[in-house]
């Protein structure tokens, strides 16, 4: 026999773990029903102790971590289902605006520096990095939400892991490249190869899943140019040791870097096209 | 103002969370601990439902427009001061668990055709 004490403190307890567990749930699940569910546990604390003692304790928690487990995976699945249907589609032509604008003053930014060298420097990142990276974030994650589910658990994650991924690495090569030019200063043209390189990886997958009503290959063109360019660019700086492509770069390579960095552009504003144009039909009729 | 078009058989079939949700709120208002002790008796013990479960269910069965939430009291019964918020069927809800329990006895009424139930219950009974 247990004493009654000792009963309300292993309620307490086991309430407070109980509470402290739910932070599991998705913040507006526990808004809504968390005071409810430990009213209830709590009854139950109270039930199990009562006809079966520790044992029926012992019983009572493993029955509701199993239930835990089990509903805050059901619930997080369902936010994330809740989310893709719940996306406005005034929000879905913002995000393919914002890719086009995106694309536009990336290709932009990349022309202002091959025309003009370091003098046009400064203008061409804020263009490419401070104005074209979030627009291209923003867009990303737009066609994450309407077609992860179509393309698959990697499609979703590598669009997720490019959008963090890039601006993340951009931040810390800007950082950087004001204490050490190089290597730390790499990372911030590492930083959007980065995101475009996930985007290119969602693109692979695209032409196997083809989750865009049309041009399913237009996210593996508007991700792959740069990381290649980029990639060319640091292993030949690696070899040779300069870093400024000196006047030793042979004119071609400026062309064909443009060129391709232009269809890139237009692959990018493709996509941001598709985007906009594809909102979903209302799944409500207006009473 | 949207309103979703409301046809039961688009529920159909019910998960048994919500159909012993619904069946235990068949006969009149409960609050959630209510609900876990009746479906508890109801299914003889083998259906133990968690809080997460339940309230994830009743999440869903709220938006599905299946039961709403009455109001919030405390329970006379319950040696506790505490209110509760009391859930109870809707037309919609009662409506689908008409059809579900139709649903399944028409597979019960094909178990007894195929003599199903007649074995199991002489095997029980030996």
């Amino acid at each position: 026999m247990i004493s009654k004490p000792l009963n309300n403190s292993i309620i307490t307890v086991s309430v407070n773990v109980y509470q402290t567990l739910l932070v599991a749930y998705p913040t507006k699940f526990q808004q809504e029903y968390g005071s409810q569910m430990v009213q209830v546990f709590q009854d139950c604390c109270l039930r199990a102790l009562r006809q079966g003692g520790m044992n029926g304790m012992l019983k009572l928690w493993a029955v509701t971590l199993l239930d835990l487990i089990q509903s805050v995976i059901s619930e997080h699945a369902q936010k994330e289902i809740q989310m893709k249907k719940e996306m406005n589609p005034d929000d879905i032509r913002i995000a393919g605006k914002a890719l086009m604008w995106g694309a536009a003053a990336f290709v932009v930014g990349i022309l202002l520096v091959a025309i003009g060298g370091s003098k046009l420097w400064g203008i061409s990142v804020v263009l490419t990095h401070l104005l074209s990276m979030p627009l291209l974030v923003v867009g990303l994650l737009a066609v994450r939400n309407r077609y992860g589910e179509k393309i698959g658990g990697f499609g979703r994650n590598i669009l997720w892991m490019g959008a963090i991924l890039g601006p993340l690495i951009t931040f810390i090569g800007l950082v950087g490249i004001t204490y050490s030019p190089q290597p730390l200063g790499i990372l911030f043209i590492v930083g959007p190869a980065m995101l475009f390189i996930c985007l290119a990886l969602f693109g692979f997958m695209a032409l196997y899943k083809k989750p865009l009503p049309r041009w399913n290959v237009a996210p593996l063109i508007a991700g792959l140019w740069y990381p290649i360019l980029i990639f060319a660019y640091i292993i030949t700086s690696m070899r040779t040791g300069d870093w400024d492509g000196g006047p030793g770069t042979p004119q071609w390579v400026g062309v064909v870097s443009i060129v391709l960095c232009a269809i890139q552009g237009i692959a990018l504003a493709a996509l941001g096209y598709i985007l906009k144009s594809d909102v979903p039909e209302e799944t409500a009729v207006s009473a | 103002m949207t309103e979703t078009i409301q046809n039961p058989e688009e529920f159909l079939p019910l998960t048994p969370a919500v159909f012993n949700i619904l069946l235990a709120l068949a006969d009149g208002e409960k609050h959630g601990y209510g609900i876990m002790l009746e479906v508890e008796a109801n299914t003889k013990g083998q259906v133990l439902m968690g809080p997460g479960t339940l309230y994830g269910s009743i999440k869903r069965m709220l938006q599905a427009d299946l039961i709403q939430e009455s109001d919030e009291r405390v329970d006379p019964e319950m040696d506790d001061p505490r209110r509760r918020s009391y859930y109870r069927l809707t037309d919609l809800g009662r409506r689908a668990l008409r059809m579900e329990a139709e649903r399944l006895a028409s597979q019960v009424q094909i178990a007894k055709i195929k003599n199903i139930l007649a074995t199991d219950f002489s095997r029980g009974a030996t």
